[in-house]
């Protein structure tokens, strides 16, 4: 048919009309959408001086007192600053202050903030700023999930618990002086102020656009870059800031997207999409290692995270020292590494990663690999080549893609070494963690890891240490550990406090409650032409001390 | 036909009502809350957020609670990211899911249908068998490997299209390809089904009888009414479709709605699962509704 005979078919009927109006929708609809994906694509290729950077997953809403995990962390702290911040060594470090000074008593923190700073956006930037965002994240309002970094303050209950609007101990002294009154001695609070819940946000951008100030254009911070543009929660796009007190930084454009699958992040960093790809999976590392090309662009490096196997402490048979201590000579960390992690993790022989305060010793003789010794343990605690051991099963949540493989490893070098049949259960991370709350479903065998939120051993020690903590699942209780980490909290003196860590992770690790097995590694893939990209045993490194090489 | 209609819609309300109250009841029976993360927090900080969120509530209030909000159009916010509304995602997240399903769609119908139809003409002869083998091979075999497959051929080996990713229609074509193929062996399968009975009603006959060529015969009388079945089972493949492939989309990294649905249910993120659900259950509804329409107008010998 000719296209005038078509249109005679059409209009002859209400339902070939239908038909026909469908038809002609369905073509327009397709091609524009074929027309904007090219034309968007045209765009990408066109950008210069942009880095672009694939991660795991979409990361948290950009408020800082928000954020949850560390890739959304990692992205944000190129956007908003505190008064201290982190190096990329994990030391605390002034960030928008010039200096800083904790009193005598160890009660009162003053912060001498820069001259000139302003938002984003121009808004001047002063001492006023930081006193409304401390309260802000301690309202529970916010429902911040990490108001606690602030709790030490002094008259913070009271705002958490919605009896006031602004807790006494946070003060603007004058326009450049931030003063912070503590409730009690706390030797880690440097640590915690210089984390998310503390970075300044701009009151009027908040107050103008309600809970839409996350989203580009409204999104505004202090830092050197700023969120433009954001499609779906695939793609973000981050432009330095021009009036960044530190000078503008050299990449213009930072663009970032969430791949959740990394070997498919991995083969289009090989064609050219990205310049940079973090958190590759096992499977996406071992796919790099058979490729020389992306060998060579393969990085690494151990994070503060401790992976390690709960014993129950307080039930048979782990209530016996020789059998939690013939488990921590029992197991093979390093082929776990070799074979589960493909190689990429840290031997781990003490609870507190390296890099925190208080670590002494990752290679602690109380749990290293000794088959031999392992045994008499098992023999001396009544269970001769495993002969009358109970039935135990090791649970574990599915938090990591590695973990069945982890476990499982376990389970067969447990048979091997001390003749001991454990099983396995695998749960969802949630109900795994729900099992554990309560001590009557809680198993006597179980995987754990902790990563740090803040670059100190109070974080570990204080909420999943010491007899009562709140994470203290596995029952261990030790007084003499308990008191050394409570004058490690409350002292200020940072190199007695490091000291006092240190004894308390000896008598810890003397008591065998837990088997460390690995710290975890951060690995990254980055092209030979970006200088300056790379991890820090926190984070990501600061996009500003990024450059690209032509 | 206006009276049916009316009361079509208005049975939609008790089952919708009946959809939130069970997904309600199901999202809560599931072991583990939303703070279960293992993120470390004081007890005290937990109380707050759950005080903040309803969930130290009983759980009637907090469903009439949640009814509340969307009931004034409200899905609510997801208690895992803060910040995320949960209409953020279905506005972001369902076009994508959406066109896959559609491209694949578009892929079971377009080739089972014309498929099915040779078969059904060519009945029991060489064109048929291999119709309906490449159809019974086609249908065992499970989506994933499919995409494996077409992953490791046509994206690596003979580099025709990109590996994954979302955006640009060279990528819309393996993935929906993977999902619409095992769906177009079954429609395949239906339509020469269909057809073959269809061409032995007596209407038929008359029109062999009128002198109908063969082609009149299969295209004029006999393939709209074959159609019937093909439309019921079209109904359920749009919501079986466009509700998002968790497989389809991780193995592809494809944007979509299945990887949020799948990953809410785990991290017992409440409002989003609870959200989704509701906006699924809601498209099925009106889905169905639809399918009605399409019948009248497929068969007049329909009434309401």
């Amino acid at each position: 048919m000719r296209p005038h005979e078509w249109t005679v078919w059409c209009v002859a009927g209400r339902r070939r009309l239908t038909v026909c109006a469908l038809l002609i929708v369905g073509t327009v609809v397709a091609g524009a959408t074929v027309i904007s994906a090219a034309s968007a694509d045209r765009s990408a290729s066109a950008a210069g001086g942009t880095l672009r950077i694939a991660i795991t997953g979409a990361p948290d809403p950009f408020d800082p007192a928000l954020l949850g995990d560390n890739r959304s962390i990692e992205l944000a702290q190129n956007v908003y600053e505190g008064v201290l911040g982190v190096n990329n060594k994990a030391q605390i470090v002034p960030a928008l202050t010039t200096s800083w000074n904790r009193s005598a008593n160890g009660l009162v923190y003053t912060f001498k903030l820069r001259h000139g700073l302003q938002f984003g956006n121009g808004d001047p930037l002063t001492a006023d700023d930081f006193v409304y965002t401390f309260n802000r994240s301690l309202s529970p309002k916010t429902a911040s999930g990490t108001s606690f970094f602030l709790a030490d303050i002094k008259g913070a209950d009271a705002v958490l618990n919605g009896k006031a609007k602004t807790a006494s101990g946070i003060r603007a002294v004058d326009k450049y002086t931030v003063q912070v009154t503590l409730a009690h001695k706390a030797g880690y609070f440097a640590a915690e102020i210089s984390r998310w819940p503390a970075w300044v946000v701009d009151s009027k951008v908040i107050a103008k656009y309600g809970k839409a100030w996350v989203t580009p254009p409204h999104n505004i911070g202090s830092g050197a870059y700023q969120l433009t543009g954001q499609v779906g929660d695939q793609q973000y796009t981050f432009t330095a800031n021009p009036s960044y007190y530190l000078g503008k930084p050299s990449i213009g454009r930072v663009s970032v997207s969430a791949v959740s699958d990394s070997t498919a992040a991995v083969a289009r960093y090989q064609a050219g999409e990205f310049d940079a790809v973090v958190g590759l999976s096992a499977a996406a590392i071992l796919q790099v290692k058979s490729n020389p090309t992306l060998r060579a662009q393969f990085h690494t490096t151990p994070i503060e995270r401790t992976v390690w196997l709960e014993m129950n402490n307080t039930k048979p048979p782990f209530n016996k020292l020789a059998v939690r201590q013939a488990f921590n000579h029992a197991i093979d960390k390093k082929t776990i590494i070799q074979i589960a992690l493909a190689g990429v993790g840290t031997q781990a022989n003490a609870w507190l990663p390296s890099g925190i305060t208080g670590n002494f010793n990752a290679q602690h003789s109380a749990s290293t690999y000794n088959v031999t010794l392992a045994r008499k343990l098992l023999a001396k605690a009544g269970y001769p080549n495993g002969k009358g051991f109970p039935t135990v099963e090791l649970d574990y949540g599915i938090n990591y893609g590695e973990y069945p493989q982890v476990y499982e490893l376990i389970q067969g070098q447990l048979e091997k070494n001390l003749g001991i049949k454990i099983g396995l259960k695998e749960l969802p991370i949630n109900a795994f963690n729900n099992e554990l709350t309560s001590p009557k479903t809680r198993p006597l065998l179980w995987g754990y890891t902790f990563g740090f939120d803040y670059p100190d051993a109070q974080e570990l020690d204080q909420y999943l240490g010491i007899a009562g903590a709140p994470y203290n699942y596995d029952g261990y209780s030790n007084r003499n550990y308990d008191r050394l980490v409570a004058r490690a909290n409350t002292e200020s003196n940072q190199a007695t406090r490091a000291k006092l860590y240190a004894q308390a992770e000896n008598v810890r690790l003397a008591d065998a409650p837990t088997v460390p097995l690995y710290f975890v590694n951060q690995n990254w893939l980055v092209k030979p032409n970006v200088k300056g990209f790379g991890y820090s045993p926190l984070y990501m490194h600061p996009w500003r001390q990024v450059s690209i090489q032509p | 036909m206006g009276r049916y209609f009316t009361r079509r819609l208005l049975t939609l309300i008790p089952a919708w009502f009946g959809v939130t109250l069970l997904a309600f009841a199901f999202v809560h029976s599931i072991p583990g809350g939303p703070f279960d993360t293992g993120a470390v927090r004081p007890p005290a900080t937990t109380a707050l957020l759950e005080a903040h969120y309803h969930l130290d509530k009983p759980l009637p209030l907090q469903y009439l609670l949640y009814m509340r909000s969307v009931l004034t159009g409200d899905l609510g916010e997801s208690i895992v990211q803060p910040g995320l509304r949960v209409s953020t995602i279905v506005t972001q997240r369902f076009p994508t899911s959406a066109e896959l399903g559609a491209a694949a769609l578009l892929v079971a119908l377009g080739i089972g249908i014309p498929l099915g139809l040779v078969a059904a003409v060519h009945r029991n002869r060489v064109a048929d068998r291999i119709v309906m083998v490449g159809a019974t091979i086609g249908y065992a075999i499970p989506n994933f490997v499919l995409s494996i497959l077409f992953i490791l051929m046509f994206g690596l080996y003979f580099d025709l299209f990109p590996l994954g990713g979302w955006g640009r229609p060279s990528r819309v074509v393996l993935p929906a390809l993977a999902l619409g193929l095992p769906w177009a062996s079954f429609i395949a399968r239906l339509t020469r089904a269909s057809v073959i009975e269809t061409l032995q009603q007596n209407y038929i006959r008359t029109a062999r009888a009128k002198g109908a060529g063969p082609t009149r015969v299969v295209v004029h009388h006999a393939f709209r009414n074959a159609l019937m079945p093909v439309t019921t089972v079209t109904a359920l493949l749009i919501a079986e479709l466009i509700t998002g492939s968790l497989v389809i989309e991780s193995l592809f990294s494809i944007p979509g709605m299945g990887q949020y649905l799948t990953a809410s249910v785990l991290g017992s993120d409440y409002t989003m699962t609870l959200g989704l659900i509701i906006f699924y259950a809601s498209l099925l509804l009106i889905a169905n509704v639809v399918v009605d329409v399409v019948y009248l107008w497929l068969d007049p010998r329909v009434r309401y």
